[in-house]
């Protein structure tokens, strides 16, 4: 979704500053079917790119290692865009316009995806309830790391071991909730997404 | 998320395998993480998985 309103406020802004492809004969409307059409072409691309796989396998995921892979989608996409635009009559997208298309989106797209996971990781409905099988010193130490970086946006239900070691002060509201033959009972009773 | 049971690694099989029918993502903490650096890739061989 941050992605959308990117692409929308970059071609917002390159169409204040450029307006229309007068010459092509476009008018506002038709340029904005366009770009509409042309975002779920954007969408797969960044999707090609990996780009909506971090935030699901690694809770640390920030915008800074979105980067280059977004960098390359865009650029691959601007590229596309001219290429298409040489080979057909009907769209004629000028290099100035796809070039400052290019470096807004460089911009905007990485800016939009910080406020929306800054947005996302602090609403509490975002959270995905966690548990750690284990309650050793390894699974102890993820526990403590989990609480001390909320950034991750794991909210800690509780630890699964047959034989945990005493808990952590730091741990200390955090409840043992079964050994690993109750897992499937209390995965459903808590709703754990991890 | 699997950290280390003393369960042994059959029960450990058990928790990927109820995850995997509960549909519930699972992150696993692997063997030797001291030494497993971030940019550890994993590779394939001949259908054994191994970090590199």
């Amino acid at each position: 979704m941050a992605d959308v309103w990117a692409l929308g406020f970059t071609f917002a802004i390159v169409h204040m500053i450029l307006g229309t492809s007068a010459k092509q004969g476009f008018t506002s409307g038709q340029e904005l079917i366009l770009f509409l059409l042309s975002v779920p072409c954007w969408l797969a691309l960044a999707g090609l790119y990996g780009l909506y796989e971090g935030d699901r396998l690694r809770a640390d995921t920030t915008t800074l290692d979105d980067f280059w892979p977004l960098f390359h989608a865009v650029t691959v996409g601007v590229w596309l865009t001219f290429v298409v635009s040489r080979l057909t009559n009907h769209v004629h997208a000028s290099e100035r316009r796809l070039i400052l298309f290019w470096f807004l989106a460089l911009a905007i797209l990485p800016l939009g995806r910080v406020i929306m996971r800054v947005f996302i990781r602090s609403r509490v409905a975002f959270l995905q309830r966690t548990l750690i099988v284990g309650a050793g010193l390894v699974g102890q130490e993820i526990a403590r790391k989990i609480q001390r970086n909320p950034s991750y946006g794991l909210e800690l239900a509780g630890f699964v071991d047959n034989d945990p070691l005493p808990l952590h002060p730091e741990l200390a509201d955090i409840p043992v909730l079964g050994t690993t033959d109750d897992l499937s009972a209390i995965v459903r009773a808590y709703g754990s997404s991890t | 998320m699997l950290a280390f049971t003393g369960d042994g690694h059959d029960a450990g099989l058990d928790v990927v395998r109820a995850c995997n029918d509960l549909d519930v993502e699972l992150d696993i903490v692997p063997r030797l993480f001291e030494v497993v650096g971030s940019k550890a890739q994993f590779h394939s061989l001949q259908g054994t998985p191994c970090l590199a």
